[in-house]
């Protein structure tokens, strides 16, 4: 019996008469660990535009004329087999096919990737990929950490830059859309990375789209997306504990270290995973406990507001995190299947905005610029899969998220997030392979909090809905064409609406068997947000004032790449090489000023999100990917990637807003160093490494960061130095100018781990990050953290 | 505690007295004390930073310092204009009290007539203004000293307190002028009332309120108020308290029996002190050697403060 689940949006399946036709059907697994292949192709020799793909659970299945019948089963990173047989009318032949990885071939590098599931190789647009190997070997505790490894990526104190497309906006109105299994992890109210909410200890992978991706991610992602999956159960149940312990360093600088007690970080994760008959179960969750790097604040005797002196102890964070999935995979009607995730958390954590000053209080906060935080967040994400036999795939996910935030300074906050999204997908065989994905999908947030009263209302409701198609063919396995569309349509607390349409086309050309040459073309779009357009609140002397007025973010990115898989001696890789350009229209950045004078501020001082007109991005990366196998159970893994960019405003001399003293604002009155129109908070150069000797129970780690100085920054930060230094020790002086001169000459960073493999169970790992315990900041005013040391005990049964 | 004597020159005559007069408290900056740990304010002089809100206080910039390049005696007082985020803020000091609010257009200066500590008793009717100065403006920048004698409360700017004026002396420089030697000015009191003030409040700035420029900066010292003998309305005139005869100096209190609630101190011009001490009875003589030249005597009882002017030849 057939069943016919929800709705198509742009196409219809093919009726078929079963009695004319014969069924090959079967099964595609990997056969050292009978996992199912999902996206293994089935495809005609004869014929290579048709055939089909496995589905979730490794099934595939084909409708076949009488006839004799010879099919390639493929996948990416493993040896392709032949199956041939004859079939009659009304007939089944039945396969179950194992396939066995290259293992002297780019085995761990070559992944699939997208909602195509596609070969990173094909893709049509510039992706970096993090595989959970690299995650649990750097004993990652939040998600931060790892993607700062990811070449063009710069997380700048929890506000993802990819290529340099956005600069500081304390981590408000992402430019980069972050999901994890395809759900938004943005915030409604700010649009702000909920990091710390994902669950880490079941990454499967990590995308990194790069370039204006909107047609597929939505809003947000003006300058990429970030794509975050989780693993699901494989044949064998698995549980796995990690407990960790350690601590910060001393700073070199001993005047620097400011606790008396031991700065410790502890935690565990426990992951289970297992399948009962077709109930797919997954369990995680997370504790833990850091003592934190940064200080409370301590202002100077002189200073004549020393209310913000609260102690140490509520400067440490703690978490907790419990997660879920449930995955029913339907006995009765196969290809479909169901479930429900869910996430819960309460976390205890300082946001620091500020420290002390640049030298022995580097590492302390500055009065009234440290927030204490209590999160309680959880979310609940229903869903519904059906892959046909014929080809096609309905999703239909949902999500109800809840955040509660009790924050000092009565900037508490409660919202709640919906989110809704169906996916269509087929493969049209008969149309020469062409593949369609499209969808249409909504969210809605409702917040309340006292801060976004800038529309007349402690509530604000903020709707998007959005439909998308794109649909991608390749042509002779050489050449991969794509092109889609997304309709935007946004409401804001019912009176402020747009529409915005945004396309996407790409193309992939197979030169040679590794050799991939791509060209994409991207745009994207981001409506501000609740926090942008109507926060109205005070931080300590000034005011964060709302802006009503303030325009959605444009862009667009065309680029041109070459990916080349290579061998060099043992050692199998990727080089890829891009060259992309990105355009910026109605930037919004925060930015200092006299706005209000009717709001009880300093003269009407403060700050505010506004529209700064356009600026460009020219650039390139360079990334190497690869393994080599040196010796019998000695394997080499590499990761390596250079960026380098030139972010230039487009309009110096635009004024694009006049303060209440007439007082012009532009990049040139704005700027510390407007001479090379270079845009803010942009590190020009970027090389991110990370290698990995693994012999026989033994491995050991080391990565490197590079960050080149920042070129420019707000003179808000100059002008905040100078007005403090002015009140004659009355007010804690904001000093960051001297370090920006004296050691704002690019940053070193090294993390090196190392770990013993006892048996198939147990693991001990020893990890340093910022194992040269160099002091530095990247975002101005803010510390990095000094050397950690960690011990890791994984065990796995 | 009495202060030993500074100087001896025999050479000195001492004659009487030929003037007398209320004066401005500390007019030569010379006496200073802290605000903070590590911030001073001249003596009865109050800046932004003493201002009556404590946070604002807090917060605003530093806009004056004590100087060394004094006119006379140890120090002078330097006021100058700063910048902060594009907003000129004008050096000022009064003897009165700041208030100051977020909305700068609801600051001003006023004589806070229920804490001595904010005002200054002033009963007399001066003829002029005078002081000395250097100047160095930025652009089109002035400088500004000015003085009102009031009755019941006063704002400088007036805000509504204007009937209470009685009297007024400003002194403006010319726009854009560097005075780079010390130069004396001296400004008239013009008067609306013909009634005795109860308060004296100056104001000096190191820039023109309305479109001060950053930087530019002023050195004031030796500020007096004349009284010309000719000239003087004064229908409370007091008689002196002070008298020199060779080499003493006699202080008297006619009609005083709480003589140990007076206090006596003598100052040169810059506000140096010569002599300070309480009084042990209604009469007292004390030896000086000064050299020649201008002094000022104060006698400051328990509720009320008199200034004579005593000039040595």
């Amino acid at each position: 019996m057939r069943i016919h689940l929800i709705i198509f949006l742009f196409a219809s399946a093919i009726a078929l008469n079963a009695q004319d036709y014969g069924t090959f059907r079967g099964t595609v697994k990997d056969k050292n660990t009978l996992e199912p292949l999902i996206g293994a192709s089935v495809i005609l020799r004869l014929d290579p535009s048709f055939g089909t793909a496995a589905n979730i659970n490794g099934h595939f299945s084909l409708q076949l004329q009488r006839g004799s019948y010879t099919f390639l089963i493929t996948y990416t990173g493993m040896k392709s087999d032949t199956i041939s047989f004859r079939i009659d009318p009304g007939q089944t032949v039945e396969r179950h096919i194992l396939l066995e990885p290259f293992v002297s071939q780019l085995q761990g590098v070559e992944i699939k990737v997208g909602k195509f599931d596609k070969p990173i190789e094909e893709m049509t647009v510039s992706m970096e990929i993090i595989k959970a190997r690299l995650i649990e070997s750097k004993n990652t505790q939040n998600i931060q950490t790892i993607l700062d490894y990811v070449p063009g990526l710069n997380i700048l104190d929890s506000e993802p830059q990819i290529r340099g497309g956005s600069g500081f906006t304390f981590g408000v109105g992402s430019k980069v859309a972050v999901f994890v299994d395809d759900m938004p992890m943005l915030s409604g109210d700010a649009g702000r990375p909920y990091w710390d909410f994902v669950p880490v200890e079941n990454i499967e992978q990590i995308e990194v789209i790069k370039g204006a991706s909107s047609v597929l991610s939505g809003t947000s992602a003006v300058s990429g997306a970030i794509h975050i999956r989780t693993a699901m159960p494989g044949i064998k149940p698995v549980t796995k504990i990690t407990a960790f312990t350690g601590g910060y360093t001393s700073p070199g600088d001993r005047s620097q270290k400011w606790w008396d007690d031991y700065p410790y970080i502890a935690g565990a994760n426990f992951l289970h995973t297992r399948k009962i008959n077709n109930l797919d179960l997954v369990l995680g969750g997370n504790l833990y406990f850091d003592h934190g790097y940064i200080g409370a604040p301590r202002a100077d005797s002189t200073v004549y507001d020393q209310s913000h002196n609260f102690d140490d102890s509520r400067m440490a964070t703690q978490k907790a995190r419990l997660n879920f999935n449930i995955r029913k995979r339907s006995a009765k009607y196969q290809g479909l299947n169901y479930g429900i995730n869910g996430n819960m958390m309460y976390q205890h954590a300082p946001i620091n905005l500020a420290w002390l000053n640049d030298t022995s209080g580097f590492f302390r906060g500055y009065p009234g610029a440290v927030f204490l935080q209590d999160q309680f967040i959880t979310n609940l994400d229903p869903y519904i899969n059906y892959y046909s036999q014929v080809g096609f795939k309905h999703s239909l996910k949902a999500r109800i998220l809840y955040n509660n935030n009790h924050q000092s300074n009565n900037q508490d906050l409660k919202s709640t997030f919906v989110f809704a999204d169906y996916n269509f997908r087929r493969d049209y065989n008969f149309l020469q392979g062409l593949e369609f994905i499209g969808g249409l999908s909504t969210q809605y947030s409702f917040v309340n909090a006292t801060m976004y009263a800038g529309d007349g209302n402690d509530i604000n409701r903020f709707l998007n809905v959005s439909g998308y198609g794109q649909i991608e063919n390749n042509f002779f396995k050489t050449l991969t064409l794509s092109i889609g569309l997304r309709l935007e349509y946004y409401n804001m607390n019912g009176h402020e609406s747009d529409f915005q349409p945004v396309v996407r086309a790409g193309l992939n050309l197979r030169l040679l068997k590794e050799t991939h040459i791509r060209l994409s073309y991207g745009q994207g779009y981001r409506f501000p947000t609740i926090a942008e357009r109507y926060i109205r609140t005070n931080v300590g002397t000034f005011g964060v004032f709302e802006n009503p007025d303030l325009k959605p973010e444009r862009s667009w990115n065309a680029e041109v790449g070459v990916k080349q898989g290579f061998k060099f001696f043992n050692y199998f890789g990727y080089l890829d090489i891009a060259v992309f350009q990105q355009e910026y229209s109605n930037t919004v950045e925060y930015l200092f000023g006299f706005w209000d004078s009717t709001f009880s501020t300093l003269g009407g001082a403060g700050f505010k999100f506004l529209n700064t007109g356009h600026s460009r991005v020219i650039g390139a990366d360079i990334s190497v990917t690869g393994a080599a196998h040196l010796a019998e159970k000695s394997t080499l893994r590499t990761m390596l990637g250079y960026n380098y960019i030139i972010p230039v405003t487009l309009d110096p001399d635009y004024v694009y807003a006049t303060d209440i003293r007439e007082k012009e604002y532009s990049y040139e009155t704005t700027s510390v160093d407007p001479a090379g129109n270079i845009l803010k908070y942009r590190f020009l150069h970027t090389l991110k490494g990370d290698i990995e000797l693994e012999v026989h129970s033994f491995s050991l780690g080391f990565s490197a960061k590079y960050f080149s100085k920042i070129m420019n920054l707000d003179k808000a930060i100059e002008d905040f130095e100078n007005t403090t230094l002015l009140a004659g020790g009355t007010v804690q002086p904001i000093l960051y100018m001297d370090y920006f001169y004296t050691n704002n000459n690019g940053q070193w960073i090294f993390d090196i781990r190392a770990s013993y493999r006892i048996n198939d169970h147990h693991q001990v790992s020893l990890l340093s990050n910022n194992f040269t315990n160099n002091i530095y900041s990247l975002r101005p005013l803010k510390a990095e953290p000094m050397r950690s040391v960690m011990l890791q005990y994984v065990l796995k049964i | 505690m009495r202060r030993p004597l500074l100087l001896l020159n025999l050479s000195i005559l001492l004659f009487p007295l030929l003037f007398y007069g209320q004066q401005i408290d500390n007019p030569g900056f010379e006496a200073w004390e802290d605000i903070t740990s590590i911030l001073k304010e001249p003596v009865n002089w109050s800046t932004i930073k003493t201002a009556d809100d404590p946070y604002i206080a807090s917060v605003a910039p530093v806009t004056f310092e004590q100087s060394i390049e004094a006119r006379t005696g140890d120090y002078a007082l330097k006021l100058y204009n700063v910048n902060a985020f594009g907003i000129i803020a004008t050096g000022a000091i009064t003897n009165g009290r700041f208030h100051a609010e977020f909305n700068i257009d609801n600051s001003y200066a006023y004589t806070d007539t229920t804490d001595l500590q904010w005002h200054q008793p002033f009963t007399w009717r001066p003829d002029s203004l005078a002081g000395w100065f250097r100047f160095y403006p930025q652009d089109n920048d002035i400088c500004q000293f000015k003085v009102i004698l009031h009755v019941k409360e006063a704002k400088m700017p007036e805000f509504g307190t204007l009937p209470n004026w009685v009297g007024m002396a400003q002194f403006r420089s010319e726009p854009g002028v560097t005075y780079d030697n010390w130069t004396r000015f001296s400004v008239p009191f013009e008067y609306f009332q013909d009634i005795n003030p109860r308060y004296l409040l100056c104001v000096i700035n190191s820039g023109d309120s309305i479109s001060a420029f950053a930087d530019s900066w002023l050195l004031a010292d030796d500020l007096e108020l004349i009284y010309e003998p000719s000239g003087i309305n004064d229908p409370v005139a007091q008689e002196p308290f002070v008298r020199i005869h060779h080499h003493f100096l006699t202080i008297e209190l006619a009609n005083a029996s709480d003589y140990l609630n007076h206090w006596f101190t003598l100052t040169d011009l810059s506000g140096r002190i010569i002599i300070s001490d309480q009084l042990s009875s209604n009469r007292v003589a004390l030896p000086v050697h000064m050299n020649r030249g201008m002094y000022i005597a104060t006698l400051q009882g328990y509720d009320k403060k008199r200034t004579q002017k005593i000039m040595i030849h």
